[in-house]
């Protein structure tokens, strides 16, 4: 024989366990895990290349980008916001100098981290150079926005005065000239005076002098006039030439003024205001002169903001090409991510496929036919088994957790069903119990009824018997009667004989007659007789008696009985009891009873019922049977009703039969005829204990009982008895044959 | 329990009204806003219709106001400048939250503060000018009480035809808008007559500069010289005039200033006339058929013991009147817009005997021109027809 290979132990262990679910879940979650494991690797993986990517951009090519973004951008704000410096009015200036401040300040630190992040890298002295220069320039702007906003201030205030003074002047020039001129025409200066003689007023020096007042008024308006636009120049180079206008038109009201002297009060005035305007002309504090300041500066400050303009320029340009080859560097950075990007797309794009398909298969294969199926069964099986059908056996397949659980759920299923066996053995138990019980009862009940019964019957049967018995006795006793009354009769002839021969005698003469002596011999002799029939008669009443008392006295013991007498009794009493139910009854009984038979030790009263009551039933079957055919059969065909009653000796035992031509019994009622109630009698004449008691007595006496029937024709029915047994009813009762 | 409820309910309304109520309205008080001429040379046209518009006012707050509410003005000084004007009317407007204005003096400044006054709606009311522009019917805040200067004008010439037969007229009007519209009435109303001004000659605003004036007019030999100015230029100009012996009948336009002329005159105002717009304000004694000037009197005289009535005054007084009636019209909701709606009524406004028309284009209330003649010892009389000085 060929030695199987079989796996070694360990291994079948892991075979084993392959198989176990808790095994495969573990190993997909693992697998699945690493799987994600993986992915995240893989996109760590990328991510960290992008990430190395960005960092170079962002730790070098941005910082440069932006610082350099920055500076551009501050060094276009500076420049942006110089000239607003420059614009400033008195009251923004504080605020914009502050602003400027700040600018620049975002500016220098600008430029610092820039520095920083070109460490080394490029020359960056060109920077600082313009940085300086920018700076620089700035401050110069400042200083000369302050020393501008003071100017102003101070243009302002003269400008104050000027329009003030113009506006004095120009009223007292007026008046003057207007009362001059009106002097001239009325000679009147006040009003309250009288006016002068026209020769004082209306000469030359008068006219000179109105003519010298105009001029003045000339020259006073010329000088305002070029105040007014020396403070509205906006070029230096005008200045001069205005200023020396403004001389001119100066020296001409004081020539004028020399002239025309101080005499009036209000030229007093006008001379003090016209000295007014010339220090507002002329000189360091005058208006020009600060004005000139104030344009100087407004150029300087211009210039600066240009070369302000310049520098930043510079240096925006510079730093813009420094910005362009980070952008470059950034640029390719970007690309580079980009390309990382799209291929690890790709990647994730390809695992989550292949994740979906996988997780598909598995949840195909593995969940949906492995696990859900086989779970469904058996929860179907559950389902059923809670609905009370135990019958189903479960499915168990495969050699998991699920098996075992289905394994687990079979088992628990024929517990279950053999507990519910039991629990219905149980209740059927107790239910068979309980009838059982109740048989019991109704047994007793039908053992107390059968006893009854059978009480009946033997008093019924006692009832026959006292019929028959009756019946018995009652011959005998009628011949006894007919016997005496005969008797009684005879004596009364004898005495009558013999009384009419005595009474011969005596008398002397009666009827003379003789005494017949025949005839009282002839009446003795009868009389004789007739006592001795009544004997007989007397002795067979007594014996019927006695026989009867035999009967009735108890069921006892079996003792030694002659069987042939007693079958001759019970013939007899069978026979008187049929005759007393049916008067017409007729049978011809013949007994074959042989000698041999002898006796047999059984209970007599009990046998002798047993041979009354078969012997009894055929006497009903053959009366039953005449009493059919009595119409149908002719006188020829005549049927008669004939009982046989033989016995014979068979070693041990006795065979009696009785066999009767009766109407017999089909087989239904054969099976039947020994059961308790039943007859074919009607309810009146029979109460179905007959056989049923017989087959009782004979198979306690041991004994057995044949029976032999064809239905119209004839019933034999054998009994086969030995002497009573030690143990009543031993013998099994044996299945009716068939004839 | 029932007073209580009419007190807190009448509190809630007022309250709830005054919470809608516009700027210058309070509980207890309405305040207007005045910028005039308070200093410098025009200075006695703005303190005069300040005077009285504060005698009306005062007048109405002792009898318990309007609607509870007292009138307040408060007055800023403008010195006759428009560049002050529109200075001090914002203020009025944006900080003091004036409910109104009132009371403005002259042309120029009305004229610069004008775009003000429509930019916030408010109404501006009785200002001291007759200027034409004020009087368009387009103005919808402005609301006129003075007759124009060209209804002076107009009157002047046909008083000077009519009762002198004077048709050679001159007129020496101030350099500057307002001069100018004067100048332009006049010879609009000559030309309405089909007649030309025969002279004009102008004196430099805000100065007594009118010797050259003098003598060109002279030399132009009119009989009526209407002179378009201020009262201390008019005075020099009548003054010199009549000391060169030339004296031609002087019409003042009412801007003049009367009292101010009349004292700057002196004895040299005999016979000179001055134009009014609103009735002859002194007492005197005789029954006038306008009794508001008598209450005018009451009021002036409630306000200030030595205050002295007089033509500027009086105007001030109706203006502040016409305000005080408009504003009650509009009882316990006083809003601008009611004001204006309540202004624009055609109904006349009757000033104790001072009536006052306005309608949805008109927004001049009185067309009244009259004359007043001055005498020697500065006092002024009213007159029906012009006569010369004998």
């Amino acid at each position: 024989m060929k030695r199987r290979w079989t796996r070694p132990p360990t291994v079948q262990k892991l075979f084993d366990s392959a198989v176990r679910l808790s095994t495969q879940i573990y190993v997909a979650v693992s697998i699945a895990v690493l799987t994600i494991m993986f992915a995240s690797g893989l996109g760590i993986f990328f991510v960290l290349q992008i990430g190395e990517a960005q960092r170079k951009v962002n730790e070098e090519n941005v910082p440069r980008m932006v610082a350099a973004f920055e500076v551009a951008v501050r060094t276009e704000a500076l420049t942006a916001v110089a000239p607003r410096l420059a614009a400033a009015s008195a009251e923004d200036v504080g605020e914009i100098s502050a602003e400027v401040a700040a600018v620049l300040s975002n500016f220098k630190s600008a430029i610092a981290e820039f520095r920083q992040a070109y460490e080394g890298e490029i020359d960056v002295t060109l920077l600082r150079s313009s940085e300086a220069e920018i700076e620089h320039n700035i401050g110069q702007v400042e200083k000369l926005v302050s020393q501008r906003t003071t100017l102003r201030e101070q243009i302002d205030l003269l400008r104050a005065e000027f329009q003030q003074t113009r506006g004095k002047l120009a009223l007292y020039l007026g008046a003057a000239a207007d009362n001059q001129l009106f002097y001239l025409k009325t000679g009147y200066r006040e009003l309250g005076e009288p006016p002068a003689s026209r020769a004082r007023y209306f000469n030359e020096a008068e006219f000179e002098r109105y003519r010298l007042l105009a001029e003045l008024s000339k020259f006073a308006e010329e000088m305002i006039q070029q105040i007014a636009s020396g403070f509205a120049i906006k070029d230096e180079a005008l200045l001069s030439p205005l200023v020396e206008e403004f001389e001119a038109s100066l020296a001409g009201a004081q020539r004028v003024v020399n002239l025309v002297g101080a005499e009036t009060k209000e030229l007093d005035e006008v001379i003090g205001k016209i000295d007014r305007l010339a220090s507002l002309g002329i000189g360091d504090q005058s208006g020009f002169s600060m004005h000139g300041a104030r344009l100087r500066i407004d150029r300087d400050i211009q210039d600066l903001l240009l070369r302000n303009r310049r520098e930043g320029n510079q240096l925006v340009s510079g730093v813009k090409q420094l910005v362009a080859s980070a952008s470059t560097a950034s640029e390719e950075a970007a690309a580079f991510a980009g390309n990382v990007v799209l291929t690890a797309t790709w990647v994730m794009f390809v695992l989550n496929g292949l994740s979906i398909v996988g997780a598909l298969l598995l949840a195909w294969l593995f969940v949906e036919r492995r696990l859900v199926r086989r779970l469904l069964s058996v929860s179907q099986s559950m389902r059923e088994m809670a609905l009370g059908d135990l019958d189903v056996k479960v499915q168990v397949e495969g050699r998991d957790e699920i098996a075992e659980m289905a394994t687990a759920l079979e088992v628990f299923r024929q517990h279950a069903r053999e507990h519910l066996r039991l629990n219905l053995v149980e209740k059927m138990a107790a239910q068979l119990q309980e009838k059982n019980q109740a048989l019991e009862e109704a047994m007793q009940r039908v053992r107390e009824a059968q006893d009854q019964m059978v009480m009946q019957q033997k008093l019924a049967a006692l009832g026959e018997l006292t019929a028959g018995v009756a019946h018995e006795i009652k011959n005998p006793m009628n011949f006894i009667l007919n016997f005496a009354e005969v008797s009684q009769e005879l004596l009364g002839e004898l005495l009558e004989e013999i009384d009419s021969g005595d009474r011969d005698a005596e008398k002397d003469r009666r009827d003379g007659k003789d005494i017949d002596f025949g005839l009282v011999e002839e009446i003795g002799s009868d009389l004789t007789t007739n006592m001795t029939k009544i004997q007989e008669h007397s002795q067979r009443a007594n014996s019927v008696v006695k026989g009867m008392l035999a009967m009735g006295r108890g069921t006892g013991e079996a003792t030694a009985t002659d069987i042939n007498s007693l079958l001759d009794e019970s013939v007899r009493l069978a026979f008187h009891s049929a005759r007393a139910a049916d008067q017409a009854f007729m049978a011809d009984i013949q007994q074959d009873l042989a000698p041999e038979t002898g006796t047999l030790l059984v209970k007599p009263q009990d046998i002798g019922r047993a041979f009354i009551n078969v012997i009894g039933n055929a006497c009903m079957a053959v009366d039953e049977k005449r009493v059919q055919l009595a119409d149908q059969r002719s006188e020829d065909d005549r049927y008669e009703p004939t009982l046989t009653v033989s016995s014979r000796r068979e070693g041990e035992k006795v065979r009696v039969t009785i066999r009767d031509n009766g109407i017999g019994m089909s087989q239904e009622v054969m099976d039947k005829m020994f059961n308790p109630f039943f007859t074919s009698k009607p309810t009146t004449k029979g109460t179905g204990l007959g056989m049923s008691l017989t087959l009782d007595i004979v198979r306690e006496h041991g004994g057995t009982i044949h029976v032999e029937s064809k239905a119209g024709e004839f019933t034999e029915i054998v009994m086969e008895l030995s002497d009573y047994p030690d143990d009543p009813g031993g013998a099994q009762a044996e299945e009716q044959e068939a004839p | 329990m029932n007073a209580r409820i009419c007190v807190g309910a009448w509190l809630l309304t007022v309250s709830a009204i005054s919470a809608a109520a516009d700027d210058g309205v309070y509980p207890d008080r309405v305040v207007f806003g005045q910028s005039a001429a308070l200093d410098g040379p025009a200075r006695a046209l703005g303190q005069n219709m300040r005077l009285g518009i504060r005698a009306a006012f005062e007048e109405a707050n002792r009898s318990g106001g309007i609607a509870g509410r007292r009138l307040e003005l408060i007055s800023l000084n403008d010195s006759y400048e428009p560049a002050e004007a529109v200075i001090n009317t914002r203020a009025l407007i944006e900080n003091h939250k004036v409910f109104a204005l009132i009371g403005a003096v002259g042309t120029p400044p009305s004229r610069a503060v004008l775009p003000i006054v429509n930019e916030h709606q408010i109404p501006y009311i009785g200002p001291f000018t007759g200027a034409q522009f004020l009087r368009e019917a387009k103005e919808r805040f402005v609301f006129n009480v003075r007759a124009s200067y060209h209804q002076e004008t107009e009157m002047m010439v046909e008083r000077l035809i009519a009762d002198l037969n004077v048709s050679r007229i001159g007129v020496l009007y101030q350099d500057d808008s307002f001069g100018r519209a004067g100048l332009r009435g006049v010879v609009r109303a000559l030309k309405k007559r089909e007649l030309e001004l025969l002279a004009s000659c102008p004196y430099p605003r805000n100065s007594t500069i009118v010797k050259k004036a003098v003598l060109e007019l002279r030399a132009a030999k009119p009989d009526a010289v209407i002179i378009v100015g201020s009262y201390a230029p008019a005075a020099e100009f009548i003054k010199w005039c009549r000391h060169l012996g030339f004296n031609p009948v002087f019409i003042n336009i009412s801007f003049v200033g009367s009292v101010a002329l009349a004292n700057s005159l002196g004895d040299w105002g005999e016979g000179v006339y001055v134009a009014q717009v609103v009735p002859f304000p002194f007492a005197t004694g005789t029954p006038t058929k306008v009794d508001v000037v008598a209450r005018y009197n009451e009021a002036l005289l409630a306000l200030h013991e030595s205050a002295r009535a007089g033509f500027g005054s009086l105007e001030g007084y109706l203006v502040g009147r016409l305000a005080i009636h408009i504003a009650r019209r509009c009882e316990v909701e006083l809003t601008r817009g009611c004001f204006l709606q309540e202004m624009r009524k055609p109904e006349p406004i009757d000033l104790d005997g001072f009536v006052l028309k306005f309608g949805e284009d008109d927004n001049q209330g009185s067309d009244s021109v009259f004359f007043t003649r001055l005498t020697a010892d500065q006092q002024y009389f009213p007159v029906e027809v012009l006569r010369r000085q004998p």
